[in-house]
């Protein structure tokens, strides 16, 4: 029976978009940034040289002892599947490869000069739309859960009809960052860099929302 | 072992990531463990003689994070939370671990020693936050208990988060994760007596909050 702490430190988990998050932040760094630091050079290897020698004879024996205490060594297995953090050129390439269908947002405030269309693995689509000034990123993924990775802590939250759906938006003041609503099956979610007013956000998302 | 493979629900690491015996075989004393570290970076060195160890490409770099996130990330997660309180921070402490880890690049003579090396440094990264910014955000499990309408685990969660961190940390390590206080002390680099005192005077201050109503009393 699980003790009351432990319990309640389960529901901190890392979450799906959480995942896709944090390796996206990884493949921001140059790959030297997070490789092994240079070995001490020549002082190094002669002192780990001189130490492997010493030990030949000993490792061997213990390796014989090892494999002889150990069980039926386990099969080496595939390795689990690498999620792709792959570019794509458009919204429908972008389909293909999570799986699922994305499809381009209609009705923006602004124009876009820069498009990026990107797929986590199979599990989560987004597109970056970049105008001059301001940017729209919206994200699709499978299940219901909030798939945008924002802990900001924004001082207000209201929920908006649109037909069927509750959309949640949230934001600061009068205007509103975040928009975040599921159909059920996937969870969307769009952020505005500059806000909007509910009754806009209701005007954009008319066209998306079922 | 075995605890460790049902925390992970049911994975077993080494089948999963094809480990071979020769990085899991059990090693009596720490020794020959030690020597067999420096035997096998001597053997990674000599296949490299400039010492210079080849950049990885992002593939491999994000094969590894991903291991680990799948392996430890909760532990290390729920770890940092302990000490932040705060989601956000939290996962920044997970991410700077991988960083660490795929820049430091240690060898380990066990998955044990893995996941206590990621966590000894998930709580220094997450001591360090605290000493530089003091100010809470907002407690997103304390929100998810509520809005799950477990105010019981809420108020067993207000008791641990009231605890000082020197406290909390071990109360966490001991109840969360299962450590022996023998491991704890490795973990967090103190004394086996000093971590028995944290945990007899955090198991204190828990029944003096929650008043008999639940109890956290097990043999150390």
């Amino acid at each position: 029976m699980k003790n009351p702490y432990e319990e309640l430190m389960e529901k901190i988990e890392v979450s799906g978009p959480m995942k896709a998050h944090i390796l996206t932040r990884l493949q921001a760094l140059e790959p030297e940034q997070a490789s092994p630091s240079k070995a001490t050079g020549l002082r190094a290897v002669r002192k780990y040289v001189s130490i492997a020698a010493c030990l030949a004879i000993l490792l061997a024996g213990s390796t014989v002892l090892t494999r002889l205490w150990n069980h039926a060594p386990p099969d080496s297995g595939p390795v689990t599947g690498v999620p792709q953090f792959v570019q794509a050129a458009s919204a429908g390439e972008l389909s293909e490869l999570v799986g699922f269908e994305v499809t381009e947002l209609q009705g923006l405030p602004f124009q876009a000069d820069c498009i990026t269309y990107t797929a986590y693995g199979d599990q989560l689509a987004e597109i970056e739309y970049q105008g001059e000034e301001q940017t729209a990123t919206f994200r699709k993924s499978v299940g219901s859960e909030d798939n945008f990775g924002d802990y900001t802590v924004y001082g207000r939250t209201e929920e908006i009809q649109i037909r069927d759906t509750a959309v949640t938006l949230k934001g600061d003041g009068e205007t509103y960052a975040l928009a975040l609503w599921s159909d059920g099956t996937y969870a969307y979610s769009l952020k505005m860099t500059e806000p909007l007013a509910a009754e806009a956000w209701r005007e954009l998302l008319s066209g998306m929302v079922p | 072992m075995a605890r460790f493979s049902q925390k992970q629900g049911g994975k077993n690491t080494v089948e999963a990531y094809g480990i071979g015996p020769w990085q899991t075989a059990p090693i009596a004393g720490g020794f020959l463990r030690r020597f067999i570290a420096a035997a096998q970076k001597a053997a990674a060195l000599l296949g490299n003689p400039s010492g210079d160890s080849a950049p990885k490409t992002r593939e491999a770099i994000n094969r590894q994070a991903e291991q680990i996130l799948d392996a430890y990330g909760n532990s290390i997660l729920r770890f940092a939370y302990s000490y932040l309180h705060n989601m956000g921070d939290a996962e920044d402490v997970l991410q700077d671990t991988l960083i660490q880890f795929l820049k430091t690049a240690p060898v380990f003579a066990s998955e044990q020693h893995q996941k206590a090396w990621l966590l000894r440094v998930a709580a220094n990264l997450s001591k360090n936050r605290l000493a530089y910014n003091s100010v809470r955000k907002a407690d997103q499990l304390n929100d998810t208990l509520m809005a799950d309408h477990r105010e019981d685990l809420s108020f067993v969660w207000e008791a641990v988060k009231a605890l000082p961190d020197h406290l909390r940390e071990t109360i966490h390590l001991f109840y969360c994760e299962g450590y022996s206080t023998r491991e704890i002390a490795g973990i967090l680099q103190q004394k086996e007596a000093t971590v028995r005192t944290h945990l007899r005077r955090g198991r204190e201050a828990l029944r003096e909050i929650l008043k008999e109503e639940y109890n956290f009393e097990e043999p150390i």
